[in-house]
């Protein structure tokens, strides 16, 4: 019986055979996926959560989430996008959240780095320094 | 009223609202005083981790896709899901002679009730110690008020020794009677006014013991009414 540490090498092989260039390859992840149902093999749905980990893992990596308390204008946009493209690389999905929680200002989350010059966050730090 | 005004205000000023560069990390599982974070990519081994709700963490494990992280108080309060942030800064404690007579726990916050604990210096906890060669050697004794021990096998000041024995068998009292012992001639040297004598100031390190435990041991200290300061 293979045990969750070789599953989960395993699952981290077939990852790296997913990543082309760097950057992960759809097509070869849902391949890799077909071919593993398929096999059938023990523990074969295991391996495929540990897989779905490093996938989801890699893809909040190159995803970028723009929160704001209100609507960003299109200019706005295209230059927190063009921004977050010159200090990450190009491959970068950006996606805009609306958040009125945050009072005013945005909030940048790029895989595990954020950029938080809300006015929730001054008020917080605000709050600390006292 | 007018100072407290002119202080907020000042606060307000000086508070600066930058988008400055912070790492966070989402706990993915958490149990047994033991978290595991994805994320926290930039985390450091021996880094002190905010883990919210008041908790602090040591990033002990790190992962190519998380971060395990042992739990510095109390576990239940986290979940998954939480964010977790690093603060740049090793675990560190504060020290210094305000922690004499005082209760702390593993991250030097009092536990006794007697308020905040002073002092302005904190030293990192894992730390090198110095060479053999810096160190002063082994001259001056320490009393430990047991004949046996203090004539047969005295133990010097700046040395190592070891205590074994089954459970129950008073390894614990030798080290309590150890440190009355040595209150007492502090408060005897203090009350002859002896220049020349250097206080040896004794620090009770409870691992694994349980809470009542140390509850009776601090009673008995303060029973025994031993003025000159401990810290524990």
């Amino acid at each position: 019986m293979q045990s969750n540490k070789q599953l989960r090498r395993e699952a981290k092989q077939l990852f790296r055979f997913c990543l082309v260039k760097g950057m992960l390859d759809e097509v070869r992840v849902i391949e890799a996926v077909r071919k593993v149902l398929e096999a059938n093999r023990r523990g074969h749905l295991a391996l495929l959560a540990h897989f779905r980990r490093l996938v989801k893992l890699e893809r909040v990596r190159h995803t970028a989430e723009v929160e704001s308390a209100a609507s960003l204008p299109a200019a706005l946009q295209a230059r927190v996008l063009s921004n977050v493209e010159h200090l990450y690389g190009p491959g970068i999905s950006t996606s805009f959240v609306l958040n009125p929680a945050l009072i005013g200002g945005m909030r940048i989350q790029v895989g595990s780095d954020v950029y938080d010059g809300s006015v929730r966050a001054g008020l917080e730090s605000l709050q600390k320094s006292f | 009223m007018a100072d407290l005004l002119q202080e907020i205000e000042a606060q307000i000023t000086g508070a600066k609202v930058t988008a400055a560069r912070q790492n966070v990390g989402v706990i993915r599982e958490v149990g047994d005083g033991v978290a595991r974070v994805e994320g926290l990519s930039d985390a450091m081994l021996n880094e002190m981790l905010d883990l919210g709700h008041g908790v602090t963490g040591l990033a002990l494990d790190l992962d190519e896709t998380e971060v395990g992280v042992v739990v510095l108080g109390d576990y239940t309060k986290l979940q998954e899901g939480d964010e977790v942030r690093t603060t740049g800064k090793l675990l560190e404690v504060p020290v210094g002679k305000g922690l004499l007579g005082r209760v702390v726990n593993m991250l030097g916050e009092p536990v006794d009730g007697k308020g905040p604990v002073q002092s302005d210096i904190a030293y990192p906890v894992e730390k090198m110690a110095p060479g053999i060669i810096r160190r002063q050697p082994v001259t001056q004794p320490v009393q430990t008020g047991i004949m046996a021990i203090d004539a047969m096998i005295p133990i010097g000041r700046g040395q190592r020794q070891l205590i074994i024995g089954d459970r129950s068998t008073g390894k614990t009292t030798i080290c309590v009677d150890t440190i009355i012992s040595q209150a007492r001639l502090n408060k005897a040297a203090e009350a002859a006014g002896d220049k020349n004598y250097r206080p040896l100031y004794c620090i009770y390190v409870a691992v694994g013991q349980k809470q009542a435990r140390i509850a009776r041991t601090i009673a008995v200290r303060a029973l025994l009414d031993c003025l000159w300061p401990t810290a524990t």
